[in-house]
């Protein structure tokens, strides 16, 4: 319906992005190159939509003590998130209202004051400033103890849901809790899963880059096609190993039957069994998927926990949810069954940063804890041999689709077979690009919507 | 800690057992021979930190046995390994190698070394550096075997370019 509009003209980069420019870039079934390749659409991308999503911040766990910090970005802003004295978490800009500079360099630790390392003012850490050097050169000016105008600049919005902060550049939009919509049950299911009703973030968190837009990596989150054959060379590399260190396939160790899982895109296959379910603002998860369940000793004490601790019947409702990934889109994807977290950070068109944390269920017993360690180091690290040909296909998308001669991104799969009931987008089939659809949907409600 | 006497151990003897490990490793053909290096318990891990001393029960870079090694290593070689098309290639320095001495309880000799490596694929290169700290057992066609390998890289906890597909 949009066919009139010649998206690509003039040349890429250097084009305004009118409304309606950008609203024809996406089809129902398919989406225009530009939204992974062009510059200017990237930065629009910050203000329209970093800076209005709610952006996942950091974990209270991180900031246990008075005086803990952690510093991280929401776009390219640069941000603190503290805990101040009276025990609540702020989240505030990292830029002295000086001249500009961070207040705080490390990534984590803990202060009494916040103190600039240019020219010294202080600020507390709920960002008042609470003194600023030869202050009666000051005199007659507001830059004084206390005006709110020279603190450490509060974000506009802050929330936490379940121990996981968020914050939005935007003083208007949905609540938190309007914003995670159906999609807050992949913290529930990492928050439920711990006996003692509470995770913590543990270990480092692993940092890689992805030479490639940020979509990318929500496009493969969901999709139940690609591992059998992204991830073909380990599956087989584990299958023979296996095959030649084993007589009995009962002897396999976990870690290396998890490697041999991935099956090949066939109509019989786990992933068709599966289905997505799909959320406003891009948000979805991908469900019916039962990895974790088992009667293995590890497994069965475990469960036996949680039902003892919750009791039978609401442990058994948490124990059968089966989320693979649930996305909270742009900035999340939680692997609620193996407590890992992605953090996503578009650094530039073709540039991503993501972020792994690890967190450990409290109350777990370590056998179980130690197992899904063993998944996060297998899958999950700067050294894996599992995503590094995901990273690897996003980068060949990335070229690719720098060529001229297609302008267009196919998202065809099972398109028109979506189940939609109100808000939500069922997909049919677990290897539906249902989620895809959706995800551009909202992509194209935030990009077009001006100031 | 035990001390060593040069009756004991010849520290060139060992200085050469880790240029024959680098050199194994270095070598796509010789990929197996480094796995067999190891010990059947054996272990090789690259924690995030420094200050890591549990590898059971923190998540690491690497943390893998002899099996999970040659998986990863059958995957390297594998045909359809996307990220290895082109194919990384790497090669370690080793020096400063030091026999601190017998682990008390196993016996096991105790080797610290710095090494540098780098890592090129698809023009670009990437070098990564750091420390290692061997434990040793004597046998094997080489002299010695592998009971652990710890590696300590510079940047661990730092941002990664690339996924690190050669191992240090």
């Amino acid at each position: 319906m949009h066919a009139a509009i010649d998206v690509a003209a003039p040349l890429e980069g250097r084009q305004t992005w009118s409304a309606d420019r950008i609203r024809a870039l996406v089809e129902p079934d398919r989406v225009h190159r530009s939204v992974y390749t062009d510059p200017a659409l990237f930065e629009l991308e910050l203000e329209r939509l970093w800076n209005r999503a709610w952006v996942y911040v950091g974990h209270e766990s991180q900031i246990r003590q008075p005086g803990d910090y952690f510093a991280t970005e929401i776009g390219r802003n640069p941000v603190l998130m503290s805990r101040h004295t009276d025990g609540s978490v702020r989240v505030m800009f990292n830029r002295c209202t000086h001249k500009g500079v961070m207040v705080a360099r490390a990534r984590a630790g803990r202060v009494k004051n916040f103190v600039c390392s240019y020219h010294g003012w202080v600020f507390g850490t709920d960002g008042a400033l609470k003194g600023v050097p030869l202050a009666d050169g000051y005199e007659g000016t507001p830059v004084r103890a206390g005006n709110p105008d020279f603190g450490l600049m509060p974000l506009p919005r802050v929330a936490s849901y379940r121990g996981f902060v968020f914050a939005s550049l935007s003083a208007d939009g949905p609540s938190l809790t309007e914003f995670l919509g159906p999609a807050a049950v992949g913290i529930d299911d990492m928050v439920d899963r711990a006996p003692d009703g509470e995770v913590e973030v543990y270990g480092t968190c692993a940092r890689t880059i992805q030479h490639a837009n940020w979509k990318f990596f929500f496009e493969n989150q969901l999709d139940g096609v690609h591992a059998g054959i992204t991830h073909r060379s380990s599956t087989e590399a584990a299958r023979k190993v296996a095959a030649s260190k084993y007589a009995d396939p009962a002897q396999v160790p976990r870690e290396v039957r998890m490697f041999m899982a991935q099956e090949p895109p066939e109509p019989k296959s786990v992933w068709v069994k599966l289905n997505s379910s799909n959320f406003r603002y891009g948000h979805g998860f991908l469900g019916g998927y039962q990895e974790h369940r088992g009667d293995d000793p590890v497994t069965t004490e475990y469960e036996a926990l949680v039902k003892r601790k919750l009791g039978e019947e609401e442990g058994e409702r948490i124990l059968a949810r089966s989320l693979h990934h649930t996305v909270i889109y742009p900035c999340l994807s939680i692997q609620s069954q193996f407590q890992q977290l992605r953090v996503i950070k578009p650094l530039g068109v073709d540039r991503t940063l993501m972020e792994i944390w690890h967190f450990r269920l409290k109350g777990a017993p370590q056998a179980f804890q130690r197992r899904n360690m063993i998944i996060a180091n297998m899958v999950n690290t700067p050294a894996t041999i599992i995503s590094c040909d995901d990273y690897e296909n996003w980068y060949r998308a990335q070229t690719g689709l720098q060529a001229r001669a297609q302008d267009w991104v196919s998202i065809h799969r099972d398109h028109g077979r979506d189940r939609v009931e109100g808000d939500v987008v069922h997909s049919r089939v677990g290897t539906s690009e249902a989620f895809q659809r959706n995800q551009y949907a909202a992509w194209a409600e935030y990009m077009a919507r001006e100031a | 800690m035990n001390a060593v006497t040069e009756r004991d151990v010849d520290a060139r003897d060992v200085e050469r057992f880790l240029f024959h490990e680098a050199r194994c490793l270095d070598d796509p053909d010789r990929w197996d021979e480094w796995v067999e290096l190891f010990t059947d318990d054996g272990v090789y891990w690259i924690p995030y930190s420094r200050a890591e001393q549990d590898d059971l029960d923190m998540p690491s870079i690497v943390r893998e046995d002899k099996v999970l090694l040659a998986v990863r290593f059958a995957r390297l070689r594998h045909p359809d390994a996307w990220a290895q098309s082109p194919q990384t290639r790497a090669c370690r320095l080793v020096g400063n190698v030091m026999v601190d001495g017998r682990d008390a309880a196993t016996g096991d000799l105790v080797v610290r070394s710095t090494f540098q490596m780098l890592e090129f694929r698809a023009d670009k290169t990437i070098a990564y550096g750091g420390w290692a700290e061997h434990r040793l057992v004597e046998g094997g066609p080489a002299g010695w075997r592998i009971r652990r390998k710890r590696v300590d890289l510079i940047s661990g906890d730092g941002v990664y370019e690339e996924i690190m597909q050669a191992l240090p």
